[in-house]
Formats: C-alpha cells, sequence, structure tokens
C-alpha cells in the first residue's frame, strides 16, 4: 500500500507534518503499535537533511520529499533531497560526555530496522525500513 | 564554641515543556536558560513530565543547558516524561545516565 508523498520544505516547524502523515501510512497495519518509533526515526533523518544537506544556504522554497509504502509487515519509508552531497555517517557521541550535536543519526540507526543512504545524480536517498514483526 | 546556623536560599529555574521539545522549541528553551543564567540562576529543573516527543535538538538544548549550568556550579535536573515515546529518546542516547532525573519537580527541588 502507498500513501501519497509528502512534500516538506526546508524547516523545522514543516516536521510537525509528519506524524499526522505517518498516521495515515501505517493506519490498519502492524507498524500503527510503532508509530512514535517511526515518527522519531522518519523526524531525524528530515532533521540531517535541513542541517547538512541544505544547512545555512537553504533557500526558503526549496523542499524534499518523503515517501512510504508498507509492503506485507515492512513498512518502507524514502526521503530525497536535493541537497549536498551526504559525505559521512556522524560518529556516534560518547554518552558520558555531554554534547550538543551528534544524536539524531545514533537514534535512527537504535530505531530503524535497516537505514541506508544513496547518491543518485545531484539527489541524496535516504531509505528506512521498519519490521511490523519486531515486537 | 558555640553553633552557627545559616539558611541558604537556592535558586532554581523550573520550566516546563509539554508536548514537543522539538528543534523549534528547543530554541526557545535555549533562549529561556540563558535568561536565567544572565540573571545568576545556575539550577534548573527542566519539567518534561507532559512531554510526549522528544528529538535530538530538544536533547542538544538540554545538553547545552546542563553544561553552562555545571560550569556555574549548578545543574539541570529533568523530570521524566510519563510518554514512552518521550522517555526513551533518553535510554536510547544513554542521556538518563547523564542527567539527573525525576519523577517530580518536588523530588528534584528536594535533591539540592
Amino acid at each position: 500500500m502507498t500513501t501519497r508523498p509528502l512534500e516538506l520544505s526546508v524547516s523545522a516547524e514543516a516536521l510537525r507534518l509528519l506524524r499526522p502523515w505517518l498516521n495515515e501510512v501505517v493506519a490498519g497495519t502492524p507498524m500503527m503499535s510503532q508509530i512514535g518509533e517511526i515518527e522519531l526515526a522518519v523526524h531525524e533523518v528530515a532533521m540531517n537533511i535541513i542541517d547538512h544537506a541544505y544547512g545555512e544556504q537553504s533557500d526558503p522554497t526549496s523542499s524534499f520529499e518523503v515517501s512510504a509504502e508498507v509492503a506485507g509487515d515492512t513498512l518502507t519509508v524514502r526521503l530525497v533531497d536535493q541537497g549536498t552531497e551526504f559525505e559521512q555517517w556522524p560518529v556516534a557521541p560518547d554518552p558520558s560526555i555531554p554534547q550538543v550535536r551528534g544524536y539524531g543519526m545514533m537514534i535512527v540507526d537504535q530505531l530503524a530496522s535497516t537505514v541506508s543512504h544513496a547518491r543518485a545524480g545531484t539527489k541524496n536517498q535516504w531509505t528506512l525500513t521498519f519490521d511490523g514483526q519486531k515486537k | 564554641m558555640s553553633m552557627q546556623s545559616t539558611t541558604h536560599d537556592l535558586r532554581v529555574c523550573t520550566i516546563a515543556v509539554p508536548g514537543r521539545l522539538d528543534a523549534v522549541r528547543a530554541v526557545e528553551l535555549r533562549a529561556s536558560i540563558d535568561e536565567a543564567l544572565s540573571t545568576g540562576v545556575v539550577r534548573f529543573v527542566i519539567d518534561l513530565s507532559g512531554a510526549e516527543f522528544v528529538d535530538s535538538a530538544g536533547l542538544a538544548a538540554l545538553a547545552k543547558g546542563m553544561k553552562d549550568a555545571r560550569q556555574r556550579g549548578g545543574d539541570l535536573r529533568i523530570v521524566r516524561s510519563v510518554h514512552a515515546d518521550a522517555a526513551r529518546v533518553f535510554s536510547l542516547t544513554r542521556f538518563d545516565q547523564v542527567f539527573t532525573m525525576g519523577d517530580s519537580v518536588d523530588s528534584l527541588l528536594g535533591s539540592w
């Protein structure tokens, strides 16, 4: 089952649209019980896109797309942006040393069943999967 | 030798963050903490009991506030969220072992 893609402007406020859209995506599927984890993981990848792919050079009219499909017990979420190429997976911070950045992808790694990134032409493509049978 | 008694009034800033502590609210939280720090307050209780969503930007604001408070001899302590989604972020990042956390504002005020 595929839900209409979500077009998000490059702003933190826009990410508040993710939850209602994801609610629609997982309605009636086993992933409903994981909606909080799914939202956080997708939110963090989207924040990474805003912070790193677009950064401060962001054109206020820039946007990126989030799409999703449910096949069997697996939810696949894709995020596609046309920002700067993602080059390096952030190193997970040492939690014993409080620091202010770097936790986003650490959270994604733990919440999603799989997470991957590919560069296709001028686009970054993130793919997250969530297994509905995980719990 | 006579006993000496001194009463200390500790100033503590409590900030409640219901709903979402995301990148948007994190900016507001940092501004509130910075304002209190500028008046000499170094002890903070951030009440997240009603927070339903906390992201990495929210965590970053809390971590920065804690560093700033501790550098001044104070601390920033956190009331746990009753919502599983918000509470989970702290265990995923092991921030629950970094912050002093409690179940109510009163319990944390009493910890000083």
